[in-house]
């Protein structure tokens, strides 16, 4: 039961800025549970009125509005057209969750035992933040939905995050790294918008920490997109060497849209710098390392997350000459495109599903984003009351729910979804591109903040 | 002094694509006075056609001579459909058309490859010709070739060819041609197709560079303009020219100004257009329009 | 059906005038007490892009010059009440002024230049500035927001303001401007100064032999134009509360000139036809096909150009006009 509307397409946008909604990652995770009235083991009492969820909420019986007692409505907006349009598998994915969620479980069983059909309205937006302001408003007063899921962007997000807490609507799981979103809902500044990836800044901590310990007294140059996702990256990256004796010699920076990044490499190149942090979306990523490929430059590579996937960049990289082999990266979730993972029975599980439910392409790195948070949702939604203030509850505790997503670290996941402080999501394992796949490198490292 | 020159090289190979699509801009302009904002993404649609057809099997040199073939027909069908209808209507109407060709295309790229940037085959060998330090890949060399092919071509099609002269006759004047027995419209129509070929070859040598997606050509196209502005919008050579001219200032700009640095350097064309128009509106080789009653 | 005459200036030409106006009125007045607050929301936003349309339109539908910048226009507007409410926390009221005078200043200085260009070159000039306009905001971040915006907090605005809920004071203030703003449009365009740019427009040379100096009115014209878009684009960030680079691209711009022949250029209701395409219009492209949107919009700006040249406005003028006739007085010959 889905319904998409949109208006007003980026077409032209020449600013296009991309988000750097991220992937990657690896593993295993078991099929997922066969999902009926499954109780935590801490909220037996049958009386209402003296139920408790996730989080100590105390349930005293209401719904709020967007539930009624077999249907749940949640909504999204997110670039299904314009030059952002790239990321509508994370967009599309929320409808596909609901579809897929109701075909193999028959909907959400909530706390109350009651099992819903989820209904999704997604709207598109085009990154356009004065359309996501109508669309969120359209989902909260006239769709009236639950919450929204997904919603992706930075800007887009930012736009949106007073309209959010006046209508007291959750905003859960928002496709976008910025450090602001687990600070804010820590500090309870805007308790109803809420984070699900690792923050970009964490990111670079991990980098920095990783390049102190194996490469000491290295020099590192850096390209990175000019906006809060790049800055997000390269000050989580200063945090994280202060204090250490490696040092940053060269930055550029090129805006998203610029046809290539080759004059940019060419100033890096001639700071002639150990280290090469490569802080781009996939299509800069790749022409970065085409142009390494072809330079008199032969740095140590650590490329962000948001550009690691196998198939849609390392692989074209390759095929255009880039210099790919022995990069380095991080990641919490898996690689669709992993060969290595091409077995793996929770990778079966997630292509059979997608392919079942959608025709999104299962090797997109943003597909499997929404699969891993799909993954989220049914544990979030099958572990609260239906309240919204359950819901916050129960997102800000997710340690206290067994979440099964193919993050890279899946032998570790209880603790890697880490508890209130705001972000689910804080671990992450280095990896080093080897021969066409990721190799682990060390232990998995975890960032707090 | 290395970076220096690789920024230089950079310049004339990333330039070659400014130029080419320029000349289609002028081409157009020159023989028809309008100006196709639709033609980067009509470039960046024949790359994807080049692309399908490698995809199928061909060899890459076949693929791309199909699709430029391709494009030249789908060029004058475009004119033939879209444009002839509001040939004689107003500039504005003419703009607006050519930017809803602009969605169109657009969408429908997007729709048919998606929008995740794909890999373009190489079309020149890898490697480079090493003199010092600076390295001279072959495919800097090979995009640097064409585009003097192209331009070649182009001046002997203009000066020993029928249709050369029929296309210089209308551009000139499209009355008079008419009476000496031009048939201005299929002039036109022809003149839309190599347009559109020569963008697609732009197109297709900046696909193994720049990796394709829909939206490769957007920003290339504010460059191209820029050159055609500079260069004279009436002027082949001008366009030539000014694209080098361009790519190589704002490589330039971008490695050695500190306070442009790579953030600003979409403005270094675009304060070139705003020059240009201010000091000298008819570009460096343009002739000089004189208004009439 | 029978065809009826309308003699304009008869009392009966005048009290259908009259009627029409008032139903109009009473339409717009009960609209935000009938529908919901999101759907006020949206016909205030209709109304920005109307206001946007229209500013455009004096450039354009009077004079005859094409501008692919009045997204800039509109965002410096935006900006100008962003950054004095969020950063310097001034009355928001007061800063529409001051975004006025900003954009007149900033319309002078492109209009100077523009002077010397017609027809695509200005419309390469004023794309340049559109396009500019992005890399530059984000380039002086530190009064900007950069990418990631800059807002204003809701609390700046009561929660009610004389009986009527923030979603209904918006589309208020936003009405009163537009009604204010069409008014001066219409009486610039009847007066001395509008005569002398629609003469130029439909022909210079003749125009400057009798008279009119082309500079000054195009400066004023140019100017006028870009304050009107820089009013909008205040009213804009009074609505929206908050201003990033992606919402003022050549996207923008490109709406504004759909909307604006579209609707019908030239004319001042078809701005206002013009601002209701840019907001509910590709709305339904999408429902005809989600993916190609982009396609659907694209071909419905083709056949509009096509097919009719004068816009949604003239297919209605067409329509009236099989049903009833509205024919000047007859000259009276003394």
């Amino acid at each position: 039961m889905r319904k998409t509307t949109t208006r007003r397409f980026g077409a032209a946008a020449l600013a296009l800025s991309l988000v750097a909604a991220a992937c990657g990652g690896d593993d295993e995770a078991d099929a997922p549970a066969p999902a009926p009235a499954e109780e935590p083991a801490e909220a037996p009492a049958e009386e209402p009125a003296a139920e408790t969820g996730p989080g100590g909420y105390v349930w005293d019986g209401t719904t709020d509005p967007g539930i009624t007692d077999d249907t749940m409505l949640i909504g999204s907006s997110g670039p299904l057209s314009g030059p952002a349009s790239a990321y509508s598998p994370i967009t599309q994915g929320v409808g596909v969750c609901a579809d897929y969620i109701n075909g193999e479980f028959g909907g959400v069983t909530m706390l109350d035992g009651k099992t819903r059909q989820i209904e999704v309205e997604i709207l598109d937006d085009g990154y356009s933040p004065e359309q996501t302001v109508e669309n969120i408003r359209r989902l909260h007063e006239q769709v009236g939905v639950f919450a929204t899921v997904n919603v992706l962007g930075t800007p887009t997000n930012t736009a949106i995050v007073d309209i959010v807490e006046d209508n007291e609507v959750p905003n859960i799981l928002v496709a976008t790294g910025a450090t602001r979103w687990g600070r804010d809902f820590a500090s309870g500044d805007y308790a109803y918008t809420m984070g699900w990836q690792p923050a970009y800044q964490t990111e670079g901590k991990i980098y920095a920490a990783y390049i102190a310990d194996n490469f000491p007294g290295s020099t590192v140059a850096i390209l990175q997109q000019n906006d809060d996702y790049g800055d997000d990256y390269v000050s989580g990256f200063e945090m994280g060497i202060e204090g250490t004796d490696i040092e940053i010699i060269a930055i550029e920076t090129y805006a998203s849209g610029d046809p290539d990044v080759s004059q940019q490499m060419i100033s890096l190149a001639d700071s002639g710098a150990d280290i090469f942090f490569n802080v781009t979306t996939p299509k800069y990523a790749a022409q970065a390392m085409v142009s390494i490929g072809s330079l008199d430059w032969d740095p140590i590579q650590f490329l962000n997350s948001v550009s690691n996937s196998t198939g849609t960049v390392l692989i074209p990289a390759a095929e255009g000459g880039g210099a790919v082999e022995g990069v380095y990266t991080a990641k919490w979730a898996a690689d669709p495109t992993d060969p290595a993972l091409a077995d793996d029975p929770a990778m079966i599980e997630y292509r059979d599903m997608w392919a079942k439910y959608s025709d999104l392409n299962t090797d997109d790195a943003f597909a499997f984003f929404a699969w891993n948070s799909c993954m989220a949702q049914k544990e979030i939604f099958n572990n609260i009351y239906p309240t919204r203030d359950s819901l916050l509850a129960t997102v800000g505790n997710m340690d206290e729910i067994n979440i099964e997503v193919p993050l890279v670290y899946a032998e570790n996941v209880s603790t890697s979804i880490s508890t209130g402080d705001g972000w689910p999501l804080e671990a992450m394992q280095v990896e080093q591109y080897n021969g066409g796949v990721w190799e682990k490198q060390g232990a998995v490292v975890d960032v707090d903040f | 002094m290395t970076k220096f020159f690789q920024l230089v090289i950079a310049g004339i190979e990333i330039g070659s694509i400014y130029a080419l699509v320029a000349l289609a801009i002028v081409i157009i302009y020159a023989s028809t006075g309008l100006k196709n904002l639709a033609q980067g993404e009509m470039a960046m649609f024949s790359a994807f056609i080049a692309y399908q057809f490698h995809a199928w099997g061909l060899g890459i040199w076949l693929a791309l001579i199909l699709a430029i073939l391709t494009t030249f027909v789908l060029g004058m069908g475009v004119q033939q459909v879209v444009l002839k209808p509001v040939q004689d209507s107003s500039l504005l109407t003419v703009v607006i058309v050519t930017l809803g060709l602009f969605l169109g295309l657009n969408s429908v790229a997007g729709f048919i490859w998606g929008y995740m940037m794909l890999a373009f085959p190489a079309i020149f060998p890898e490697g480079a010709v090493e003199i010092g330090s600076v390295g001279i890949s072959y495919a800097a060399i090979g995009v640097f070739a064409v585009l003097l092919a192209c331009a070649g071509a182009l001046f002997a099609l203009f000066q020993f060819t029928k249709i050369g002269l029929a296309m210089r006759a209308v551009a000139y004047n499209k009355e008079t041609s008419m009476l000496v027995g031009v048939q201005v419209n299929r002039v036109i129509m022809v003149g839309f197709g190599l347009a559109a070929s020569l963008g697609a070859v732009g197109g297709i040598f900046a696909a193994p560079k720049l990796f394709l997606d829909p939206f490769m050509m957007l920003t290339v196209l504010i460059y191209a303009l820029a050159s055609a502005a500079f260069g004279g919008l009436d002027s082949p050579l001008g366009a030539v020219i000014a694209g080098l001219f361009i790519g190589v200032i704002e490589n330039l700009a971008g490695g050695y100004i500190g306070f442009i640095g790579s953030d600003l350097k979409i403005v270094v064309p675009l304060v070139i257009i705003l020059g240009t128009l201010l000091f000298r509106p008819q570009g460096l080789l343009g002739r000089k329009y004189i208004p009439r009653v | 059906m029978a065809k009826t005459t309308i003699i304009r200036g008869t009392s009966q030409y005048r009290s259908i005038v009259t009627v029409g106006f008032a139903l109009l009125g009473l339409v717009v007045i009960l609209l935000p007490f009938v529908m919901s607050g999101f759907r006020t929301f949206q016909f205030t936003m209709a109304l920005l892009w109307a206001l946007g349309v229209l500013s455009l339109n004096m450039l354009t539908g009077w004079s005859g010059q094409i501008s692919l910048g009045h997204s800039a226009l509109f965002g410096l507007g935006s900006y100008t009440t962003c950054i004095l409410v969020g950063t310097y926390e001034w009355n928001p009221l007061l800063t529409i002024p001051v975004a006025a005078l900003v954009t007149f200043i900033f319309g002078i200085m492109i209009g100077i230049p523009a002077l010397r260009l017609a027809g695509l070159y200005l419309a390469l000039m004023t794309l340049a500035i559109g396009v500019a306009f992005t890399p530059v905001i984000r380039r002086f971040k530190e009064h900007t927001g950069g990418s990631m915006g800059i807002s204003i907090k809701k609390k700046v605005f009561p929660e009610e303001i004389v009986g009527l809920n923030l979603d209904q004071y918006l589309y208020f203030l936003v009405v009163i401007f537009a009604v204010v703003m069409f008014a001066l449009a219409r009486n610039l365009l009847k007066s001395r100064v509008g005569r002398a740019i629609t003469a130029m427009r439909d022909n210079e040379i003749p125009a400057q032999t009798m008279g009119i100096y082309p500079a000054r009115y195009k400066t004023l014209i140019f100017a006028t134009s870009s304050m009107f878009a820089g009013i909008a684009g205040a009213l804009y960030a009074f609505v929206i509360r908050f201003s990033a680079p992606y919402s003022f691209t050549l996207t923008l711009a490109i709406f504004f000139l759909a909307g604006l022949v579209v609707g019908g250029i030239g004319t001042l209701a078809g701005a206002v036809l013009g601002g209701l395409f840019i907001q509910f219009v590709p709305y339904y492209a999408e429902e005809i096909n989600q993916s190609l949107a982009g396609m659907v919009f694209g071909i419905i700006i083709i056949v509009i150009m096509v097919t009719a040249p004068t816009g949604v406005l003239g297919l209605i003028k067409k329509v009236r006009a099989r049903v009833v006739t509205v024919a000047d007085p007859p000259v009276v010959r003394n």
